[in-house]
């Protein structure tokens, strides 16, 4: 009942400050006036010749795709990190926990390792590998699901334990890969695994990104269904919430935003469970904001991430799952340590 | 009106319930009594519309159970059970507001919640964490936040699985004269209680549940007079003269011998 939309505007606005300062910052500066003016020339406000020929195509092709790119997969991580702490009843739960991401990244190694081997491996090109990753992401679900599914009813223990045994076996199928990978394969597979926004572009984001984006929206509507589930299962059932078939639902939705993710950027941790972790601290537990939430500052956070992942150590550039990890793990620890004391997290 | 026909329902090849036949009046108030294990709760969950009967038909509002639509039925009966899952720090009035779910949003809906609370005595604890309560207060929350479901409804059923189990005696009494408020307001209520004594005290009628068949049903003064109880739960049940309009009821153990007292 209390105000939800001060919030979620204040966080829209700081996601729009955010994507527009990564348009602007990078090896080339480029100043936020020069960035209008390239924007006004690509609305067709202004003259071409009013803005350089350089600045113009690494805002255009380079950054633009890039930073929607990031905004969008952090967004889908956020969103579906927190839609699966609710369904588990478990702040805890992570995409990487019911085998979604590694099971997409093994899929995506499969791809880049037996590339020549692959019938119609040739006519898909580029898109070889995300296409594996998202297929990879569905399968293992639909295994996870399959095991979990007892006479019509998911058993959610069950799904996560399928998920943890899955996601084993994908990382032992992952090692086997690089040990038979070649030189240029491993630095694939290094960048699936690590992650990275580096490969966006116009052409599979214009495919990638609004199914991003529909999936996004899909699950930030979930928030009211989902407070009740956190009664329990019947309880939820008993105020008039079709259990089975949100769970169904929210669960495909998830594997398809992940598998969507990881397709492009490869697979990135710890933005699901930090994300709607950090929110919960402040906004409190009510899903009806937290999801929403979460999508807006997962987008904003993995923006952040790859800012700081090109310009630390510039000209090279860190694997953004690199700097996930690496704030995302100390913050995990803190949290738990904090929490000892005071229970936010849960009994 | 809630309507039983010969009801079975078998849980893990088991039968917990075997042809019960109940009928609860809009207005009347019916306490399910019986040892642990006689199948109180699954007669609740059966009513509820949770479990699939594997006999008989249960009808609500004249209607087959099965016909009607899971938000519907949240529209017109609460259901109070003895879980408890959330382990999120939710403040209390979001867990009461929980309520409203099935219904659609309306401007009333704080006036219902805080309405609610004051019936179960929460309103003092609206602006806490749920997860900060004691055992009986979460419980008194959750009474709060069936009450709100219903909050507008004409004849809505309430179905209450041991509302008072962890509760104070002061507020085992006000819990169950919230309850009796309810039937008196037209709803159909149905409550789960091992306490004789309240179910006496409240019911308008009881009915009693062994092996999960129905025993015997009728008054608390006709239950207690026919030996139903003494009959399910072994011991002795009898009725303590007074002044008073409710029924009072003395429970003593069948043997009255060595553990009876000291003497």
């Amino acid at each position: 009942m209390r105000a939800r939309r001060p919030w979620l505007l204040a966080l829209g606005i700081v996601l729009g400050l955010t994507l527009v300062t990564a348009l602007g910052v990078g090896p080339r500066s480029i100043s936020p006036a020069q960035l209008m003016r390239v924007i006004g020339v690509e609305l067709g406000l202004q003259p071409p010749e009013s803005v350089s020929r350089v600045d113009r195509v690494v805002i255009t092709q380079l950054r633009a795709p890039r930073a929607i790119l990031g905004a969008l997969v952090g967004a889908v991580l956020a969103v579906a990190g927190a839609s699966l702490q609710g369904l588990f009843r478990n702040p805890l739960a992570d995409p990487g926990l019911i085998g979604v991401t590694t099971g997409a990244a093994a899929a995506a190694a499969t791809g880049i390792v037996f590339a020549g081997l692959i019938p119609f491996g040739a006519q898909l090109g580029p898109y070889l590998v995300p296409v594996f990753a998202f297929v990879g992401a569905l399968l293992t679900t639909l295994t996870v699901a399959a095991i979990a599914r007892q006479d019509g009813h998911t058993r959610t223990a069950t799904l996560l334990l399928a998920g943890i045994a899955l996601a084993a076996l994908a990382g032992a199928l992952i090692g086997l890969l690089v040990y038979l990978s070649d030189d240029q394969q491993l630095r694939d597979l290094q960048f699936w695994m690590m992650g990275s926004l580096g490969g966006a572009e116009w052409r599979s984001l214009a495919i990638v990104g609004p199914i991003l984006l529909l999936l996004c929206i899909l699950l930030s509507r979930g928030g009211a269904d989902l407070n009740c589930i956190l009664l329990g299962e019947r309880e939820a059932q008993y105020l008039g919430v079709d259990v089975e078939r949100l769970k169904r639902r929210m669960i495909w939705c998830i594997a398809a935003g992940v598998g969507a993710a990881v397709s492009l950027a490869g697979s990135i941790g710890f933005v699901g469970l930090v994300v709607p972790h950090l929110l919960r601290l402040s906004l409190g537990p009510d899903h009806r904001l937290l999801l929403p939430a979460s999508a807006l500052l997962g987008g904003t956070l993995l923006l952040v991430a790859d800012l700081a992942a090109r310009t630390w150590a510039a000209p090279s550039e860190l694997p953004i799952g690199i700097m996930t990890s690496l704030v995302g793990g100390p913050f995990l620890l803190w949290l738990v340590v904090r929490d000892r004391s005071r229970g936010v997290i849960g009994d | 009106m809630i309507e039983l026909e010969a009801v079975s329902v078998e849980l893990g090849g088991r039968l917990v319930l075997r042809e019960l036949s109940l009928r609860v009046a809009p207005g009347e108030l019916l306490a399910l009594v019986g040892p642990n294990g006689a199948g109180k709760s699954t007669a609740l969950a059966a009513i509820a519309g949770a479990l699939s009967t594997s006999g008989g038909e249960i009808r609500f509002h004249d209607r087959p159970l099965r016909a009607w639509d899971a938000e519907e039925l949240a529209r017109a009966r609460a259901v109070m059970t003895q879980s408890e899952f959330l382990t999120f720090a939710f403040l209390v009035r979001d867990v009461v507001a929980m309520g409203r779910h099935p219904h659609p949003p309306s401007d009333a809906d704080e006036e219902t919640v805080d309405a609610a609370a004051r019936e179960a005595r929460v309103s003092h604890l609206l602006d806490r964490r749920y997860t900060a309560l004691s055992g009986g207060e979460r419980q008194r929350v959750r009474f709060a936040r069936v009450l709100t479901q219903l909050g507008g409804v004409e004849q809505g059923a309430l179905l209450l699985d041991e509302p008072t189990a962890s509760l104070d005696p002061a507020e085992q009494h006000a819990c169950m004269a919230a309850a009796r408020r309810q039937a008196r307001a037209g709803r159909a209520v149905v409550v789960v209680l091992h306490d004789l004594g309240l179910a006496a005290r409240y019911a308008d009628r009881m009915a009693v549940l062994d092996d999960g068949r129905l025993l015997g049903e009728g008054t608390p003064r006709e239950v207690v007079g026919q030996g139903i109880l003494d009959e399910a739960f072994d011991v002795q049940v009898r009725l303590v003269p007074h002044e008073g309009p409710h029924p009072t009821v003395l429970v003593e153990p069948r043997a009255a011998g060595e553990d009876s007292g000291r003497a």
